[in-house]
């Protein structure tokens, strides 16, 4: 029983959600939006076990001293304190938005910003021509990106021409095929959940 | 005063399709889709289960090399790292990224190798645990179980990558699977484990990072290759059944492709098509 309830569990809402939100209008039936009302409920209750859990889990690292247990004291001292602060200040509060703004917003930043190093050595290592796939590549690169810059337009004009027939042409159609075999993919997936072929989230086959 | 009738019906919430669809483009062609999937995967995994002989999935070079991967990481004595970190619990990325991590469990605990699973998400991290806990089990190895291996850093895109760039400069995974949908960390990530000498494994239907993962990873697994893992590695016949369904109805949609190409070639101006599809 420990397996099949939750397998059927998943087959009766997961089945019931997918046809009244995909494809037959909830106001007929109420099911889906009564469903999408108890999973937002859910959805909160799930972020306070989340918090219990990363609480737990980084007061064990402080009460064994494991290594860094310092960052776990840090851990919870900052969700905490951002915690009470939201609650007072509300998420559009000055402190609680310049702390955000001020810390958060800077350092996605300039993580952000290394992807350009990155994609550098990525292209040196990608670019030497070591089989004909590569040397398709590398002439497509090369004609993008002239096609792109003042100097490509005035080496010659007809840059411009050939990197929009590679973007509309050959590009979507490999787009598209992706997205077919992803799409059945997915929902193939799904089908294997639903009926409970697929039980690797329970553990075990 | 016409005109402002005319706005009126025009603002007016529209009414369900044939009174029971939603009335959007292509949801009685979209339910058609589901019916015609449906029916053929009920049909041929019910051959598979009767004993049919099902036909075999192609070699798929990035999930042979998992085993390979794992025993290079097992030969050098250091890690296999194995991460998803954009897909919630409620998606099907996420269920397919717990097909590869059964297996790969399964397998580290066999050759008693370190797994370190980073995880973008704290409810998936608790599946994470089960799963990789009842594949110790299973082995026979639930001493060498460790959750401390199992790592939620946080939800939050760049946190979460130099969390696990800093990760993979510390403890040099010899093998990195990232399975799932990524977005622009892609690059950062797969470019510190070349840096590190890992192999890595990249399975994502995000086609605008598919590049970024060819370039620096040794195998890719594109679009709906990474949905075929849990039934390529279990080599489970039911579960065959239904990549042989999506076979069969890529053949269907195939065909559906032809005719249209044929009909807008040949009569321009006929809607007919269009039309029953935008239905």
């Amino acid at each position: 029983m420990r397996k099949q309830l939750p397998i059927i569990i998943t087959m009766v809402v997961g089945g019931v959600l997918f046809l009244t939100s995909t494809f037959f209008a909830a106001e007929k039936t109420g099911l889906g939006t009564n469903i999408d009302r108890f999973q937002q409920l859910m959805a909160n209750v799930a972020f306070l076990i989340g918090m219990g859990t990363l609480f737990r889990l980084h007061y064990n690292n402080i009460r064994r001293r494991k290594e860094n247990w310092v960052f776990s004291a840090w851990f919870i001292f900052a969700m905490i304190a951002y915690f009470i602060l939201g609650m007072v200040e509300t998420n559009k509060g000055k402190n609680f938005m310049a702390l955000y703004n001020g810390i958060i917003t800077n350092t996605n930043s300039t993580i952000f910003a290394i992807v350009a190093y990155y994609i550098v050595s990525s292209a040196y290592r990608t670019f030497r021509v070591r089989s004909g796939e590569a040397t398709v590549l590398l002439l497509t690169a090369v004609v993008t990106m002239l096609a792109a810059v003042p100097i490509g337009e005035a080496i010659w004009p007809g840059f411009a021409s050939i990197r929009d027939w590679v973007q509309s042409v050959p590009n979507v159609a490999a787009t598209r095929a992706v997205a077919i075999g992803t799409f059945l993919g997915g929902y193939a997936t799904l089908l294997r959940v639903f009926t409970g072929m697929e039980r690797q989230q329970l553990g075990s086959r | 005063m016409s005109y402002l009738f005319l706005m009126a019906a025009a603002a007016a919430p529209k009414g369900p399709k044939a009174g029971i669809f939603i009335n959007n483009n292509n949801v009685v062609a979209s339910f058609v889709v589901f019916v015609v999937f449906g029916f053929l995967s009920f049909y041929l995994v019910s051959r598979a289960r009767s004993g049919a002989k099902m036909p075999t999935i192609r070699k798929i070079a990035g999930l042979e090399a998992i085993d390979e991967a794992i025993g290079r990481a097992t030969e050098m004595g250091r890690p296999v790292h194995i991460s998803n970190r954009t897909g919630g619990i409620n998606d099907a990325q996420t269920f397919a990224f717990w097909g590869y991590l059964g297996y790969v469990a399964k397998t580290c605990a066999r050759y008693d190798t370190k797994l370190i699973n980073t995880v973008g998400s704290y409810l998936v991290q608790s599946v994470n645990q089960e799963i990789i806990r009842s594949a110790y089990l299973e082995v026979g190895r639930p001493d060498a179980y460790n959750p401390d291996d199992i790592r939620y850093y946080t939800n939050s895109q760049w946190a979460f990558t130099i969390a696990v760039m800093g990760m993979m400069e510390r403890e040099r995974p010899a093998a990195n699977l990232w399975i799932g949908n990524w977005l622009a960390e892609s690059m950062l990530l797969a470019e510190v484990g070349s840096q590190t000498e890992s192999i890595q494994i990249a399975a994502t239907y995000n086609i605008l990072q598919i590049p970024f993962f060819i370039t620096t990873c040794d195998f890719t697994l594109i679009g709906e290759e990474l949905y075929a893992a849990s039934a390529y590695l279990s080599k489970e016949p039911r579960l065959t059944g239904t990549i042989v369904a999506e076979d069969a109805f890529k053949l269907l949609l195939g065909a559906l492709i032809v005719v249209g190409t044929v009909v807008a070639t040949v009569s321009p101006k006929a809607k007919w098509l269009t039309n029953l599809v935008n239905q």
